[in-house]
């Protein structure tokens, strides 16, 4: 698999496109610890954003990007389609935030019966930004995506969330979530009908437009 | 208010129409192509969403920590961790077969001579066990044997109780008294 020297070139000056991409992913692949850094560097605000949705903690988010870029490590060897490498990479990171969200349920059901206090789950905590207009401005906004997301049903949440906050295609969301592209239709549709009913949402992102 | 003998577009059908446009019945994806009212609805809806996409992304906060990838330390095994798994796994086929086919030909396919073995060896057995209950009646060779005078293998018991009676234990033998 020899690599065409100057595609490789044309990839190093102006990374992010995705054929630019493919072409450190099969460097990667083939054991290139340079090509996976850039590509570290390409994904990492992308994956970072995407677990932040899911967890709304700057901290946990951190931590299981890095874990999921050294997750990504250990199996890329084994990555065969190359052009695939970025549902791959997603899938990596729904089924580790699933373990999160898994664990975390668990932890907070024996500290709930032993009576003690749950870390993370304070706002305070979770929202951190030291400019305070911003801050109220993000409360607002997460609080107001949480109660929508609060009336959808899981995979219509994660088919949602993709396809309009992490800025993943059909194919994507089909290929990362092991679904069929039809299913992954029929979840956006319902999702976004309920969408169109979400008042407060709507207004919030209204008065952002005009 | 019709266009082209047909409705404007309902919100379920503009919902349709972001998700897969061709998912449409085919009049209504014509009436869409052709309609500017229903064409600036659907673009409306497509601009909320990308808002609340863009929205997010921008109260999202930046990671402080960069990643890091650890240097992966080889197995203990480190001879191994060249080769595929694949080949591992036909390796470890190969002993297993190996060793399967030589426990069928020693314990299976070779029984006559395994059993001839075992009853030479029980022969051997039988005639150690044979000079070890000789050494026991007579540890002393023929030759001492017979200076010492207690050569007396070739009297049996019944004989020397012929000669010399047992004294009875229970008293029932006459006394000299």
């Amino acid at each position: 698999m020899e690599l065409n020297r100057e595609q490789a070139r044309a990839a190093d000056e102006d990374p992010g496109t995705d054929s630019q991409n493919t072409v450190f992913v099969r460097r990667a692949v083939q054991g290139d610890r340079a090509a996976f850094d850039r590509l570290i560097s390409i994904f990492h605000e992308p994956i970072f954003r995407m677990v932040y949705v899911r967890t709304r903690s700057r901290v946990d988010a951190e931590d299981l990007t890095q874990d999921i870029f050294i997750q990504a490590f250990k199996s890329i060897r084994r990555l065969r389609e190359v052009d695939r490498f970025r549902s791959w990479l997603y899938s990596i990171a729904v089924n580790r935030v699933r373990d999160f969200h898994r664990k975390k349920r668990l932890r907070s059901f024996f500290m709930i019966s032993s009576g003690e206090e749950i870390p993370g789950t304070d706002s305070k905590v979770a929202f951190d930004d030291p400019e305070p207009l911003k801050e109220v401005m993000r409360k607002d906004f997460w609080g107001h995506l949480e109660g929508f997301f609060g009336k959808l049903s899981r995979l219509e949440k994660e088919v949602f969330t993709m396809r309009f906050l992490d800025q993943l295609t059909l194919r994507e969301i089909a290929e990362s979530l092991g679904k069929g592209e039809s299913t992954i239709k029929t979840h956006l549709y319902r999702a976004l009908k309920k969408f169109r009913k979400e008042k407060g949402i709507l207004k919030l992102v209204g008065g952002e437009i005009h | 208010m019709k266009t082209d003998s047909l409705i404007h577009l309902h919100e379920d059908q503009l919902a349709l129409a972001i998700v897969d446009v061709g998912a449409l019945p085919s009049a209504v994806r014509d009436h869409l192509s052709t309609c500017p009212g229903c064409q600036e609805k659907k673009r409306a809806f497509e601009l909320e969403i990308e808002t609340l996409g863009s929205m997010a992304h921008r109260l999202v906060p930046r990671p402080r920590r960069r990643v890091r990838i650890p240097e992966i330390k080889k197995p203990v095994f480190g001879w191994f961790s060249g080769y595929p798994s694949w080949r591992m796994a036909s390796a470890a086929c190969a002993l297993l077969v190996v060793f399967f086919l030589g426990w069928n030909v020693y314990f299976k396919v070779l029984p006559e001579r395994r059993l001839a073995g075992l009853e030479k060896e029980i022969q051997r057995d039988g005639q150690f066990m044979a000079e070890i209950n000789d050494l026991v009646e007579n540890p002393l060779p023929a030759a001492y044997r017979a200076i010492s005078g207690e050569d007396y293998t070739e009297v049996d018991d019944d004989l020397m109780d012929f000669i010399i009676p047992r004294v009875e234990e229970d008293g029932s033998s006459p006394s000299p008294a």
